[in-house]
């Protein structure tokens, strides 16, 4: 297929209309002169009439396509060439998608055998000089000899990262692009609807797509795993579990919690079914929802983790009015129980959810009253104009009318922050106190009049002022924000620092604990993205239209269309013979008149 | 009057270029110039040369020169006879100039002459030879009618005569070629020799017809075509509208396109014009602008009886 090195040089092609415009609209009156011999003129120009006519427009003819066979030219046209035994050295990015869904097996084999097979035959082929780059789905990009990555995709197992397609083809582009020799992207995957998605092609570096031939491959998975709301109370809760894939293809489920005897059902795609916990006892507990096994078994078990632990007993005064109110809601719930371990409004005794006094005349004892209890953070002054709430995982965006100041200590004072308003803390957690940087007051923001004032109440009640701040679900290899306060996540007996880190990247499916110091602050659920479950593939056509002048083949014409593709032939060279051939055509039957005047 | 011979000594006018020529002085000094290289180029007495059968003998007179008298018969009779040749005294020449419109054209004015210009030098010319041999020579000039005839005559002042008329002849409008050759007709009762200079830019049919008909009369007849080299190879810019003086016909064309088979049909006419001539017995010459006058006189009279 004929590629371009400079396709904007095409642009070009529009100028072979010249010669028919200019003669179209170029026309002028000629000159008037007198000649005695017009009448041999006019003798001659009615007998040759035809001919010449003829001329003209062969004229034209060679000049339009003169100028089309230049604009070509410029545009560095290339057709494939070269064999693969003899090829040129030449870079290469192999990208080889052992994404979970590589793990499905059609036809008693495993997607990824195929694909192994297709990157092994490249490989093999690969010259000493050729330049060679490998990356898989972990989003590494490695550098070795054929050998050296032979060794890696021999042993390269089914990963539990997603790979992007697209971003995939990116990567590869951008590091082939500083290379001196001529370079191809070798893409070898099952193209994965889910994963495809577009990246820029410049002209100068060719992809080739090698995928297994198409086959359907029925499959059921578990798309999610939702506990609700935690923490459960000791009367335990229910998940809700979501089933992917062919909704004519059925399985039985089992949901385990802890070491229980697992609770098992018959779901079928597409269904989303509730199962209960029944009572649990409090603590944390990790359930794994399991499908029976299928052609693809990365999607077959999903695991969560559930908090359960009594409800707060918490202490609500009746003059703070939209407090009172959430309060008699979570009351009326079980979200809360009537007692004195949290003050939500106040500085209680013990735990509590303090907020400005509505007084400012109060905040001098208010603030000794915390200095006194040994909390570093103390009520400044009121911070002038109106702000919005920083987004994140406690809560989304809403307006803040008036707020003061909280002054903590300078150093490590921003592990204790968990919201801010335009930059600045707004909440902070200090021990087992709370501070609000507003009153929970109409007056001061709008937080009482949305939805989420109850379910942010029931936040900082049953696990802020606790200290247990997230529940997070991930994927492998997403970049996981962590609470600031992390000092270590937890995987069974593995223990991995994570002080002053603020991003956790999981590199397998499972349940991690996030601890600060000695006390569990969260839990990660990590699993395989639930987009891995769609098998459906995308169309050669389809690939071909996103990644525009993209060549697909087979595993079997992997290795030649891997190198053909990477040795094309310059066409520059032959369309500039063409021009010439044109112009001296032209030149020719420009003068054609003049050459026979001068015979005679 | 300054004697042409002066610059003929240096240089000899007939073979230089007519425009250079034509800007040495007026039209009787260039003419004897002219016609004074041509002769001598001819490496042989003019008079000697222009003898072409020996009729009789007549008695010596003063005043004939005496390279004529007949020696071998002084010796003989010791008499002194001058030989006379037949065509001597006999011959009536007619010299037809077309004045048209189209004549009075240049294709490169400052460096060529016009064909009319040019054809009047050469007329004048072939007058001064033939009336230097003695020949009644006459003129008549034709554009859309016959302007003006002078009957042929071998006096010593006709030259004069015929420069007069000459240099007093404009440019006419149209071509009217066959009602002056059937003047010409009945302007020469004698036989005689027929001269028809013209750039042929008419209808041939007519013009042949009264050419054949002076054929046929028992004159000799010389047809001098005169073309401008631009007229034989088409030049311009790259477009022109081309217009008839005459006719006011006009064609636009681009030059460069049609100028192969323009010259290409130039060449047809010319050929056609030659093959009708010779059908009927008369001589046809191609003579250009740029063709030195002793050149074109050459061609005009070698090739006629009066030089054969």
């Amino acid at each position: 297929m004929i590629g371009f090195t400079a396709p904007w040089a095409l642009v070009g092609l529009a100028a072979a209309t010249i010669p028919l415009l200019l003669h179209l609209f170029a026309r002028r009156e000629p000159p008037t002169l007198v000649f005695p011999a017009t009448r041999y003129l006019a003798e001659t120009a009615r007998a040759h009439h035809r001919r010449l006519t003829l001329q003209h427009w062969l004229l034209l003819l060679v000049r339009t396509l003169l100028i089309a066979a230049l604009a070509f030219a410029a545009a560095g046209p290339t057709i494939p060439s070269g064999g693969v035994a003899s090829h040129a050295p030449r870079a290469l990015a192999l990208i080889l998608d052992n994404s979970p869904s590589s793990g499905a097996t059609v036809q008693g084999t495993p997607v990824l055998d195929d694909l192994r097979g297709a990157v092994r035959d490249i490989l093999g082929a690969a010259h000493p000089d050729d330049a060679l780059w490998l990356m898989t789905a972990d989003g590494t990009l490695r550098r070795g000899t054929s050998a050296e990555l032979l060794a890696v995709v021999e042993r390269l197992p089914v990963s539990s990262n997603r790979l992007d397609l697209g971003m995939a083809i990116t990567t590869g582009r951008e590091t082939l692009e500083s290379q001196q020799l001529p370079a191809s992207i070798v893409l070898v995957s099952d193209l994965q609807a889910s994963a495809v998605s577009s990246a820029p092609l410049p002209p100068g570096i060719p992809l080739v797509v090698i995928r297994p031939e198409p086959r359907a491959v029925p499959n059921l998975g578990i798309a999610g795993l939702a506990p609700g709301r935690q923490p459960w109370g000791p009367e335990g809760g229910r998940v809700t579990v979501s089933i992917a894939g062919d909704p004519e293809r059925r399985a039985a489920l089992s949901v385990r919690f802890g070491p229980r005897a697992p609770r098992q059902q018959l779901v079928q795609g597409g269904a989303s079914i509730s199962i209960a916990s029944g009572p649990l006892a409090p603590g944390w507990w990790v359930v794994r929802g399991e499908l029976e096994s299928d052609e693809l078994r990365a999607d077959d078990v999903r695991l969560g983790a559930v908090r359960v632990m009594p409800p707060a007993r918490a202490a609500c005064r009746a003059e703070d009015r939209f407090l009172a109110v959430a309060c008699e809601v979570l009351l009326a719930n079980g979200r809360l129980v009537r007692g004195n371990d949290v003050s939500i409004g106040w500085l209680g005794p013990a735990a509590s959810i303090v907020q400005p006094p509505d007084d400012r005349a109060g905040q001098g004892a208010l603030n000794r009253a915390l200095a006194a209890r040994g909390i570093p953070w103390s009520y400044g002054d009121p911070v002038p104009g109106a702000g919005v709430s920083d987004s994140g995982p406690v809560l989304g965006r809403h307006p803040v009318e008036r707020r003061l100041a909280l002054n903590g200590p300078s150093a490590g004072g921003r592990r204790d922050v968990l919201l801010t308003v335009n930059g600045a803390p707004w909440l902070v957690r200090s021990g087992n106190v709370l501070l609000l940087g507003s009153r929970l007051d109409p007056g001061w923001t709008e937080l009482p009049l949305s939805a989420d004032f109850v379910p942010f109440l029931d936040f900082l009640a049953n696990r802020a002022v606790r200290g247990e701040l997230t529940m997070l679900d991930a994927a492998p290899g997403d970049a996981v924000t962590l609470p600031a306060s992390a000092t270590a996540v937890t995987q069974g007996a593995n223990a991995q620092p994570v002080q002053g880190v603020d991003l956790f990247r999981p590199s397998a499916p499972g349940v991690f604990y996030i601890l600060a110091g000695r006390d569990t602050i969260g839990v990660l659920a990590v699993n395989p993205d639930p987009r891995e479950s769609a098998l459906a593939r995308t169309s050669d056509a389809a690939a071909r239209r996103l990644w525009n002048g993209a060549r697909v083949v087979g595993p079997a014409e992997g290795r030649e269309a891997t190198f053909v593709a990477g040795g094309r032939a310059d066409l520059r060279g032959w369309m500039l013979g063409l021009a010439l051939m044109l112009a001296l055509a032209d030149a020719s039957l420009a003068s054609r008149g003049r050459k026979s005047r001068t015979r005679a | 009057m300054v004697s042409p011979a002066a610059p003929s000594t240096k240089k000899r006018l007939d073979l230089l270029d007519p425009a250079e020529v034509a800007r040495l002085g007026g039209l009787e000094l260039i003419t004897q110039g002219i016609v004074e290289g041509f002769l001598t180029g001819l490496h042989r007495s003019p008079r000697r040369g222009f003898f072409i059968e020996f009729a009789e003998h007549r008695m010596y007179q003063p005043g004939d020169e005496l390279r004529y008298l007949d020696w071998r018969l002084l010796g003989r009779s010791d008499r002194l006879y001058v030989k006379q040749f037949e065509e001597e005294t006999n011959l009536r020449s007619m010299l037809v100039l077309d004045t048209s419109r189209s004549m009075d054209w240049s294709g490169a004015p400052d460096r060529r002459l016009t064909k009319l210009a040019y054809a009047e030098r050469l007329v004048a010319a072939l007058a001064l030879v033939l009336l230097r041999q003695r020949d009644a020579t006459g003129l008549l000039t034709f554009a859309e009618t016959v302007r003006k005839v002078v009957p042929p005559r071998a006096r010593h002042t006709q030259w004069q005569l015929l420069l007069q008329e000459l240099a007093g002849t404009g440019p006419g409008e149209g071509t009217a070629a066959e009602p002056a050759l059937r003047r010409v007709v009945e302007r020469l009762r004698r036989r005689g020799l027929v001269v028809f200079v013209s750039d042929l830019l008419f209808d041939p049919p007519l013009a042949l017809n009264a050419l054949r008909f002076l054929r046929h009369r028992g004159h000799q007849v010389l047809v001098l075509h005169i073309l401008d080299p631009e007229e034989v190879e088409l030049h311009g810019p790259a477009e022109a509208r081309y217009e008839d003086p005459e006719t006011r016909q006009a064609v636009i064309l681009r030059p460069a396109d049609w100028a192969e088979a323009y010259a290409r049909t130039v060449q047809r006419v010319i050929s056609e014009w030659r093959v009708a001539c010779r059908k009927r017995g008369i001589l046809h010459e191609r003579i250009t602008t740029d063709t030195p006058f002793g050149l074109a006189l050459r061609q005009a009279l070698v090739r006629s009886t009066r030089l054969a």
